[in-house]
Order: C-alpha cells, then structure tokens, then sequence
C-alpha cells in the first residue's frame, strides 16, 4: 500500500492493562477517515504511537509504504487529545516556532502562520498571549498549530469536542478541504452522526482491537442482517397489516407495527415484497441503512 | 540539532520577554552595583582620618613627622595646637579629637582609639627618639633618615608554584555562595520550566516533533545561557562598580572568574539534568517544590561540605570529595581559589564532571520521557523506573522475535 498511513499490528501495555491489542488498518490518500471507539478503547494509544510520542511494544506504523521515521513524522500535524500552548507566548510567535520545529524556514513559518490565522478566524490576535483568549479561539490556535506547516498527513484527537456549531462547521470544512488536497486525516470522535458525515471510511475500536473497519457506505448497507421497512395498508380496515410476513424464510419482525422487518440468511427481499402486495397497499418498501450509532452498539455487543 | 537550537533560542527570548525576569535581573544587578560600591566604601578606600590635638613646643617635630608616616598607616591625621595638657583632657575626652600628644611625651586617648592612630604615633616617636640618639653620635644628618629605613627584607616564596596569589582565597569564598545561588536559581528554573510544559500539555505537541533529549538538551542550553550571560553581566558590573569605587582588586580575580565560569557551567550541566526530572515528576507547579527537595539537599550539602573543609582544603577528605560529581564544582572552585589543587586534579575533576554528566543527561531523559506525558497526580521516581525496566524487557522480547 503507498499513498497513505498504514497501522500493522501494533501492540501496547500499561502494566497490566492492555491498551492495544494487534490493532492493524489503512488510511488511504486524502481519506477522511474516522476512528471511533468507547473511552479507555485505546484510540489515542494509537494516535500517539504514530505521533511518535509513544513507543509500540510491538507492531510498526507506515507511511507511504515506508516505517515512519522522524523525517516523515516532522511532516505530519497533530491535535493532540490533551489540548496545550504556551500560555503566555503570543499566538503569531508561537505558531511560527511550531512551523519551524516542523522544518518550515523562518520565512515559510511567518506565511503559513499568516494564512492559517487568517483562515481560521484569529488574525487580530496574533500579538495576544494564548492566555488571553477565550476557549474557542484557544481551540482555533491549537487546530493553526497541527496545520501551519502544510502537513502531509493529519492526526486529530478529538478536534470537535467543545466546539459551537459554527466551529464545528468550520472544522468539517477544513477538513474536507485539506483531503480534497490528497492529505489522509484520520481523527478520533465520540460524535457518531458527524463521524458518519465527515468520513469515508471508519475503524472501531473495542478493548485495543478492532472490531469493524471500513468505508461507511458499506458498513451502513451491510452487515450480517439487513433491515427492510415496509408498510401495509389493510384496504378493509385501513389499518397496518401485521403477520402477513409470518412464515416467509430468514424473515423476522424486529419491532411491533413499525414494520420494521430483519432479514436474515436466506431471505429474498422479492419474496416478501411479493407477500406484502397480497396483503394490502403497499406505502413503504425500502432497506433501511443503519446508522453508525447502531454499527457501533452492535459491533459492542458481539 | 536544529531543534535543539530552536528550542534554546525560546527558552532565551521568552524569557527575555518575561516581565518578572526582567525585574529579576535587574534586582540583582542594581543589588551587585550598590554592593560593589558599599563593599568599597566599608573596605576603607581612601586614608581615615583623625584629628589630633598637640600641645607645647616639643610636639612640633613629632607632629611633623606623623604627617610624613601616615600615608604607610592608611591614615590622614589634622593637627590642633592646644594651650595645656588639661585642655586636651578635655577635648580628648569629649570625642573633639581622636587623641592628644603632650610635649612629645604622653598620648591622651579615651578608651580604644580605632584603627591605626595610636602605632602612627607610636611609631613616629619611636623615629624621632632614634633620629635624635644618632644625631647626637654625630651619624651625619643625611644618612639618619637612610639608617632608619633600610631597604626592606627580599620575600621569596617558597611554596608549590600552583599556590594561590593573594586575594584570590577571597575571590573563590566569593564565587562558590555566587555559584551555589545561580545554580540553584537557574536549576530551579529549569524544574519550572519542564513543569509550565507539562501542566499547559503543550510538551505532547514539542514532542511530536522532537526527542525528549533534544528538548532536555534545548532547555538546559538555552536557560543555562541565559544564566551564564547574566552572570557575566553581574559579575563584570560588580566588579567594575569596585574599581570605579577606588578599590584595588586582587591580581587573582580573573583566574578565579575563570574558574567561577568554568565550573558554573559543569555543575549547572550536571543539577539541570536533575532539577529537570523533578520537574518532569508533577503536573501542577505548585508540587515541584516538593519534588526539588533532594536536590535542594545535595546543593546546601555540598554548600556546606565546602565550608566545613574551608580549614583544611589539603585534606584528604576534602580531596576525595571534591572528585565526587555533586560536590566538585564548590569543592573545586574553593581548593583551586586557595591553590590547593594541582593542574592535574583539575583536569581529572573536569573530566570526571562531564562523563557523569553525560551519563546523567542519557538517564534524565529516559526518565523525563516517561513521566513527562503522565499527567494528573505525581509520579513516583520508583514507578518510572519500574515501567523503564518493563520497556527494556519488551525492547529485548522484540529482539528475540
Ligand atoms: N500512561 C498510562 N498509564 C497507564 N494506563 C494508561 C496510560 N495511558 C492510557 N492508559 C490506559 O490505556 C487504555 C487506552 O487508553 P486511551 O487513552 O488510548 O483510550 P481512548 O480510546 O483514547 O479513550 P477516550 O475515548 O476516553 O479518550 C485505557 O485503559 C487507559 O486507562
Ligand atoms: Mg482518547
């Protein structure tokens, strides 16, 4: 695999506590790709091992086909979980030097820093200590300090938490825009429905391993059991049909008169699309996709 | 290693920028120019002066001659003619006057007269007397003053040639309370600083761009710089407000600031490794005062080594001590100020300083590496060591695959 950042294997261990359990997946090129998981999963465990922060016990990271070295890591932007400046250097100031900590040249670091606080909304603050300003605006400043040295790859730990919805928006279109550019931006979130918005692909996590990875599209369609939604008018009574569905192979009704129906191995949904019409007006036939919120509680439970 | 200079050249201009440093440095500096100009002024610069009263005809000579002698007393006497011994009495008495001649024969003094008044007048007396007795045995007039002031006995040192120059005993007592003071002040800055990173969590972002020892190695230079240059400027000033004052400076003090330099910047190489791990041990800055108390320890304990062997710097123990990594920079500082050392324990000393050094910057930074991203309650010296050997045991398993 070349364009993108490939985790193999990786392992990790607090003591007694496993942290990272053979954890392995891909992030293609200009990817968006989520990473979700329930507290204490292992999601900045990993983050941090490809940051270079921490060190696998075992497993190796790639980028670009190659292990990732310093060079390479110099080239990446993160937005760590645990959010920090320099509380009393000035906002310009301190985005040049993390620029050229990153390698940027004096001159480059003063443009990126330029660009990126003009876009994200803090130019006037340049002169400002960090400390000075608000939460939000804090937040924008750490966000212009994983991007001001045009990184090649982004690694985001939980960028949306405590931001406004105009944040929030602001960030997606950052995002999207950097991976329009062909960089891959992996990040972490506990927000299901923006996850599910943003990204294109997602890994979940559980205990230190995965347990579901892939494009969302596909993860949302299929699955082990699909759900199918139908509606049956009774033209006698007017009311829902029930039970017209009973006996028909792999079928079950998942709830009451939602009609919600699980269709299991073997089930043809022609069959039952079929029996429906027989039963009555047929309002509503379609495959309902899941949500991510319920890939996720399943993907738990198994 | 341009991290390592980006992060010296931060740690320099931020807290060049810093009002309170600035307030700091210019404390110390006003602090060293006023002591400079007061050491000068109570070190007696200039002649004191006395007033004498004189009484009856005989005193004239006597009186003349004092004048002659006091310069060599560190002395400016002024004279006032009296009628009679009991008005000196009086004036003696009720402080006009420092003391009284009567007819070059009787001195009048109330108490202890301070300084050297009373050998002045001695003395010249005792001159007189002798100039007299050998003009009376017809000694002609122009040898008398030659026969009194022969030329004074050739002085040969004869001790080992490293031995030290005059003054610059005191030049080094100087130096080791400036080098104890700065080491500490500018390691604890050191702790400070490693903490202000770790409680702003900004140090995870610093790291993911840089090793832990490269952000060590960038902290201790740049502030160690910062401490070596206002050392110089608190030294330079002191030293020129001293001889502004009039005050002569022993031949030695620029060898002993040397030395003072020299092992500054050893020893502070060596207690920044380890005021940088106890920074590295808290998350609050509040709680570095208690992670500082062993080094705090280890500096007063070698502040107060060095003054217990002050009596007896050719010791053995102080010898051996001063081979001792914690204790050499005060120790050596003292033993070469009062030329003690030989060029040989010198240059082993140094040697000696800096491997440990460097063995204590290599362990420093794998403990500052893992507890500097653990935040939340203090780490326990013990807790890092056991998760280090943890990840040595790992590091080996990986090997064997
Ligand atoms: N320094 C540490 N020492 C000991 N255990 C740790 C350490 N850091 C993390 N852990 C443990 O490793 C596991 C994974 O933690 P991690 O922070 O990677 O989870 P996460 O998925 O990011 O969780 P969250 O969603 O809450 O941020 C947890 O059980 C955590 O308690
Ligand atoms: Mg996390």
């Amino acid at each position: 695999m070349s364009g993108g950042l490939e985790l193999r294997g990786l392992c990790k261990r607090y003591g007694p506590v496993v942290a990272l359990d053979g954890l392995s997946f891909e992030v293609g090129e200009g990817q968006v790709f989520g990473f979700v998981g329930a507290n204490g999963a292992g999601k900045t465990t990993a983050m941090r091992i490809v940051l270079g922060v921490l060190e696998a016990d075992r497993g190796e990271v790639f980028w670009r086909g190659e292990p990732v070295d310093a060079g390479a890591r110099r080239r990446f932007g993160y937005m760590p979980e645990e959010r920090g400046l320099y509380p009393k250097m000035r906002v310009g100031k301190q985005l040049v030097y993390f620029a050229r900590l990153h390698g940027f040249s004096s001159g480059e670091a003063a443009e990126g820093t330029a660009k990126w606080m003009e876009r994200l909304g803090v130019r006037e603050r340049a002169g400002d200590r960090v400390e000075a300003l608000s939460l939000g605006n804090q937040q924008r400043v750490q966000l212009a300090a994983a991007l001001v040295h045009e990184p090649e790859l982004l690694v985001l730990d939980e960028p949306f938490s405590g931001l406004d919805p105009v944040g929030v928006d602001d960030l997606s279109g950052v995002l999207l825009e950097r991976s329009a550019e062909g960089v891959p931006v992996l990040f972490s979130s506990h927000q299901l429905e923006l996850v599910e918005r943003l990204c294109e692909a997602v890994a979940i996590l559980d205990r230190g391993s995965l347990v579901a990875e892939g494009p969302v599209a596909e993860l949302r369609s299929s699955g082990s059991r699909r759900l199918l939604r139908v509606v049956v008018r009774d033209e006698g009574t007017g009311e829902s049909a029930t039970e017209w569905e009973v006996g028909l192979a792999g079928v079950e009704r998942a709830d009451g008169s939602g009609g919600l129906l699980l269709l299991g191995e073997g089930a043809d949904e022609q069959q039952v699309l079929d029996r429906a019409r027989a039963a009555g007006r047929v309002e509503h036939f379609g495959i309902e996709r899941r949500s991510l919120a319920e890939i996720f509680r399943e993907a738990m439970d198994g | 290693m341009r991290g390592v200079r980006l992060i010296a050249v931060r740690e320099m201009t931020e807290r060049l920028r810093d009002r309170g440093f600035i307030l700091l440095t210019v404390f110390t500096l006003l602090l060293a120019l006023g002591g400079g100009v007061l050491g000068a002024l109570a070190g007696g610069v200039g002649p004191q002066e006395y007033e004498v009263a004189v009484v009856g005809e005989e005193t004239g000579p006597l009186a003349a001659l004092v004048e002659e002698q006091a310069p060599a007393f560190d002395a400016e006497v002024s004279f006032e003619p009296l009628s009679d011994a009991a008005a000196a009495e009086r004036a003696v008495e009720g402080g006009e006057v420092d003391a009284a001649v009567v007819d070059g024969e009787r001195i009048l003094v109330d108490g202890l007269v301070e300084g050297n008044l009373e050998a002045l007048l001695q003395s010249s007396a005792q001159d007189l007397a002798a100039a007299e007795t050998l003009q009376e045995a017809g000694v002609p007039p122009g040898e008398v003053e030659a026969s009194l002031e022969p030329d004074p006995l050739a002085v040969e040192d004869v001790g080992a040639p490293e031995a030290s120059e005059p003054g610059a005993s005191l030049v080094a007592l100087g130096g080791l309370v400036l080098l104890f003071l700065t080491i500490y002040l500018y390691g604890y800055w050191i702790a400070n600083g490693v903490v202000e990173e770790k409680s702003s969590r900004v140090v995870e972002i610093v790291l993911s761009t840089v090793r832990p020892w490269q952000l060590l190695a960038g902290k201790i230079i740049g502030i160690g710089l910062l401490g070596l240059g206002q050392l110089v400027l608190l030294g330079s000033l002191g030293l020129a407000a001293a001889l502004v004052a009039g005050f002569e400076l022993p031949p030695a003090t620029f060898g002993a600031a040397g030395a003072i330099l020299l092992w500054f910047i050893l020893g502070f190489a060596f207690y920044s490794c380890l005021f940088a791990v106890a920074g590295s041990l808290v998350s609050k800055q509040e709680d570095v005062q208690y992670t500082q108390i062993p080094l705090m320890v280890l500096i007063f304990g070698g502040y107060g080594v060095s003054f217990s062997q002050l009596g007896d710097l050719g010791s053995v123990t102080a010898q051996a001590l001063s081979f001792v990594p914690p204790f050499t920079p005060m120790l050596m500082l003292l033993r070469m100020g009062f030329g003690e050392a030989a060029a040989w324990e010198v240059a082993l000393a140094t040697l000696l300083m800096i491997l440990a050094t460097a063995g204590l910057v290599l362990l420093a930074a794998r403990i500052y590496a893992g507890s500097v991203l653990r935040f939340g309650s203090r780490v326990s010296l013990g807790e890092v060591w056991r998760s280090l050997r943890q990840d040595r045991a790992k590091e080996a398993e990986r090997r064997e695959e």
